[in-house]
C-alpha cells in the first residue's frame, strides 16, 4: 500500500535519508526504529508529502505519489508534536479536519471519532483544557477521522500514561485489522514488539535491518555469543552504543 | 476547494475571536485610540445647534428681520457671511450644514404676502447632512409663519398693503362693481382686525405674555424655498473624530496583520501548519484561506469602528459606496502586507518579532500616532513609505475630505498598488521557499 523506492534526501552536506526502500502492506503495522537523527522523521515527511525526495520515489498504491493532493486524501498523519488548536473544542477540531479531507462532518461520524479515542464526554471542551494523554488521543483521532488507507504515526504514544498508551496501541491494531497500512516510528521498544508486524531499524539514513521481531532477534540478536533478550539489544547491536547528537 | 478555504478561514476567525489578546489589539485598542485622541485633539462633540450661514444679498427691513429671527433661534448656530460665494465655501468645507441666502428682491416679495407673494429663500446644502437639511426647511417655514404673523399684526404694513390692493382693485377692469365692493369690504374688515389685534397685543405684552397663533394655515406657504445641494470640498474635518477614527483603523489593521502573522508563525511552531500541508491542500490554498480570514477580520474591524464613528460620534461618510470600496482594498492590501512579512521572516519567533517591529514603525510613521494633518512637513514626507498613510488617505476621501471621484480613486489606487507590490514580493518568497521543500 505504501512503497518507498531508493529514497534519498540531503540537507546540505548531511545525507539524511540514503537509499531507503521499504513497503507497508494492507492490514500491516511496520515499525521504523532508530536513534535520534537516523532519518525517521525525514522519511515520514516524504511519506506524507511534506517533503520532496531528492531522488527515489514514494507511492501510495493506486493513488500516486503523496506530493499530489489527491493521494494525500488517503493518508492520515499523527505528527510527533501535538498539532492541535488549543482554542478549538474537540468536536470543532474533528469537524475542521474532516472538512479539509472532504470526510463526513455528520454529528454521528464526529461522535464516533471521539468515542474511538475515548473522548466522547469531552467533545465540547477546548483542547487547551486537555491533559497530555487526551491531546495525544485527539491527535490520533484527527489522523483517523477521514478513514485513511495509509496511516503514518510519528511516536504516537510519546509522553503519555500507561492507560492512554494501551488505548492508542489498541486503536492502531484495530485499524490495521480493518485493512489500513500503518507506518509507525517509535523509541518505545516494548511498543514496537507489541504492535508491529515487521520492524525496520534505521541509522544514518539507511535501513540497517528489517523483518519480523523473531527474524531480527535471530539475525542480529547475538553479540559475542550472548543472545539478546529483546528488541532494544538488537537495536543497540545494529546502531552502536555511542551517544547521538 | 471552496469549502476547504471557508473551513480554514472560519477556523482562524473562531480562534481570533477566542484570543483575548488579539481581540484587544484588533478592536479595543483601536477604539481607545480613536476616542481618546478625538477627545484630546478637540472638544467632545455633543449634539448642539445646527450650523448655518446666512447671507442677505439686498438690504431691507424684512430681510434684516428674517435674518435676525434666524440668529435668535436657539436651534440654529448662525454665521453671517458677506456674500454668497463665501457662504458656499463655508458649506463646502463642512463648517456649516447649509447656506441660507435671502436673495435680491426679498423685501419686495415679502411685502406682497397678501397678494400671492412669498418670502424667497435659497438653501444651499451639504448633501451628507440631508436629515439636518429637512429639519432646517421646517425651521425656515416656522420662521416664515412668524414673519407672516408679524406682517398681519403690523397695522402700518397692513395699511400700506391695503392701499396697494385698493389701487390694484381700482385699476382691475375685469372685476364687476359688486365684486370690487365685496373685496374692499373684506380688506376693511382685515384692517379693523389688525387694529384690534394691535391693541390686544399691547395689553398682553405688558403682562409679559407672548402670543403664537399659527394654526389653520397649513396650505399657505409664506416661504418659497429653493434647495440646491453643493459638491463638497472639505479641506477641514467636520470633527476631530473624523481624523482619529481612521487613525484607530490604522491600529486595527496593525492588529489584524500581527494576528495573521502570529497565527501563521504559531502554526509553524505547533506543527499544525505541517498538518494542514499533509491534508489534500496546496500551500497556496492554505495561504489564500488564511488571507481570506485576514481580509474578513480587517473588514469587520473597519466596519465596527467606522459605524461607531458614524452613529456615536456623527462622522457620516460623504460617499458610502466609495468608503466600502476603500475598506475592501485596504483589507486586501494589508493582507498582502501580512503575507509578505510571513514569507520574508520564516522562523516562528523571528516572524512575530519582525512583524511587530515593522508594523509598529510603519503605523507610527504613517499617521497612527500623529494625525497627518498635524504632522511636521519632514515627517509627512517620510510617511509616504508607509502603507498606513495611504490607507488613511483612502479612507479620509470618502469619509469627510471629499474631492473629486478621480482623487478618491487615486488614493484607493495607491493603497492597491502597495498591496500589489507586497503580494508580488510574498509570492517570490513563497517560490523560494517551495524550491527548498
Amino acid at each position: 500500500m505504501l512503497i518507498f523506492r531508493d529514497l534519498r534526501r540531503a540537507f546540505g552536506s548531511l545525507q539524511a535519508v540514503d537509499g531507503v526502500s521499504l513497503h507497508v502492506d494492507r492490514a500491516e503495522v511496520v515499525g521504523l526504529l532508530g536513534p535520534n537523527g537516523a532519518g525517521k522523521s525525514t522519511t515520514v515527511a516524504m511519506a506524507t508529502g511534506l517533503m520532496r525526495p531528492d531522488s527515489g520515489e514514494v507511492e501510495i498504491v493506486g493513488f500516486g505519489e503523496p506530493m499530489r493532493a489527491s493521494a494525500r486524501r488517503h493518508v492520515g498523519l499523527a505528527p510527533q508534536e501535538l498539532a492541535l488548536y488549543e482554542g478549538l473544542t474537540a468536536v470543532e477540531t474533528l469537524v475542521f479536519f474532516a472538512r479539509l479531507y472532504g470526510a463526513s462532518v455528520q454529528r454521528d461520524a464526529i461522535q464516533a471519532g471521539l468515542e474511538e479515542v475515548g473522548l466522547a464526554s469531552r467533545g465540547k471542551d477546548r483542547v487547551g483544557t486537555f491533559s497530555g494523554g487526551m491531546k495525544r488521543r485527539l491527535n490520533l483521532a484527527v489522523a483517523l477521522i477521514h478513514k485513511p488507507s495509509v496511516l503514518v504515526l510519528d511516536e504516537p504514544t510519546a509522553g503519555v500514561d500507561p492507560q492512554s498508551r494501551a488505548h492508542v496501541r489498541e486503536i492502531i491494531r484495530q485499524r490495521a485489522a480493518a485493512g489500513c497500512a500503518v507506518l509507525v516510528t517509535t523509541h518505545d521498544m516494548e511498543e514496537a514488539e507489541k504492535i508491529c508486524d515487521r520492524i525496520a531499524v534505521m541509522d544514518q539514513g539507511k535501513i540497517r535491518a528489517h523483518g519480523t521481531l523473531s527474524q531480527l532477534l535471530t539475525a542480529h540478536g547475538s553479540v559475542q555469543g550472548t543472545k539478546a533478550r529483546g528488541l532494544e539489544e538488537v537495536l543497540l547491536n545494529l546502531t552502536g552504543r555511542s551517544l547521538r547528537e | 476547494m471552496i469549502s476547504q478555504m471557508f473551513a480554514i478561514a472560519l477556523k482562524d476567525l473562531r480562534l481570533l475571536s477566542r484570543d483575548r489578546g488579539a481581540l484587544f489589539f484588533t478592536i479595543v485598542f483601536p477604539l481607545i485610540i480613536a476616542v481618546l485622541f478625538g477627545m484630546v485633539f478637540g472638544r467632545v462633540s455633543t449634539p448642539g445647534p445646527l450650523d448655518v450661514v446666512v447671507v442677505v444679498t439686498e438690504d431691507g427691513p424684512l430681510a434684516r428681520s428674517f435674518s435676525a429671527a434666524l440668529q435668535a433661534d436657539t436651534v440654529l448656530h448662525v454665521q453671517v457671511a458677506a456674500n454668497k460665494e463665501s457662504a458656499v465655501e463655508i458649506v463646502r468645507r463642512g463648517k456649516a450644514a447649509a447656506a441660507i441666502i435671502l436673495p435680491d428682491g426679498f423685501d419686495a416679495r415679502a411685502e406682497a404676502l397678501f397678494s400671492g407673494g412669498s418670502m424667497p429663500v435659497d438653501l444651499l446644502g451639504d448633501p451628507s447632512r440631508a436629515a439636518e437639511l429637512g429639519l432646517l426647511e421646517g425651521k425656515l417655514m416656522e420662521i416664515g409663519f412668524r414673519q407672516f404673523i408679524l406682517a398681519v399684526t403690523d397695522s402700518e404694513r397692513l395699511a400700506r398693503q391695503s392701499t396697494d390692493i385698493n389701487r390694484q382693485l381700482e385699476n382691475d377692469k375685469t372685476l364687476s362693481s359688486e365684486e370690487r365692493s365685496a373685496i374692499t369690504k373684506l380688506f376693511s374688515g382685515a384692517e379693523e382686525l389688525a387694529v384690534a389685534r394691535k391693541a390686544d397685543d399691547g395689553k398682553q405684552g405688558a403682562n409679559g405674555v407672548q402670543i403664537a397663533k399659527s394654526g389653520g394655515m397649513t396650505e399657505f406657504r409664506p416661504v418659497r424655498i429653493r434647495s440646491e445641494m453643493l459638491t463638497q470640498n472639505k479641506a477641514d474635518p467636520p470633527s476631530t473624530y473624523a481624523v482619529t477614527f481612521p487613525q484607530g483603523v490604522v491600529w486595527g489593521l496593525a492588529g489584524c496583520v500581527m494576528a495573521f502573522v502570529t497565527t501563521l508563525a504559531s502554526e509553524r511552531a505547533q506543527g499544525t501548519l505541517a498538518r494542514l500541508r499533509a491534508a489534500p491542500l496546496s500551500m497556496h490554498l492554505i495561504l489564500a484561506s488564511k488571507g481570506m480570514a485576514c481580509v474578513a477580520s480587517s473588514m469587520i474591524m473597519q466596519s465596527l469602528l467606522l459605524a461607531l464613528a458614524w452613529f456615536a460620534f456623527g462622522v457620516r461618510p460623504i460617499n458610502l459606496p466609495m468608503l466600502i470600496l476603500a475598506m475592501l482594498v485596504i483589507a486586501m492590501s494589508f493582507t498582502a502586507l501580512a503575507m509578505m512579512i510571513a514569507a520574508l521572516f520564516r522562523t516562528g519567533g523571528g516572524t512575530d518579532g519582525a512583524a511587530r517591529a515593522l508594523i509598529l514603525v510603519l503605523a507610527i510613521v504613517g499617521g497612527g500616532s500623529i494625525p497627518l494633518v498635524f504632522m511636521p512637513p519632514i515627517l509627512r514626507s517620510i510617511s509616504v513609505v508607509s502603507p498606513f498613510r495611504w490607507a488613511i488617505s483612502a479612507l479620509e476621501g470618502p469619509l469627510w475630505r471629499g474631492g473629486s471621484i478621480a482623487d478618491q480613486f487615486a488614493a484607493i489606487g495607491s493603497i492597491a498598488l502597495v498591496g500589489l507590490a507586497c503580494a508580488v514580493i510574498s509570492l517570490g518568497g513563497m517560490a523560494i521557499w517551495r524550491r527548498g521543500m
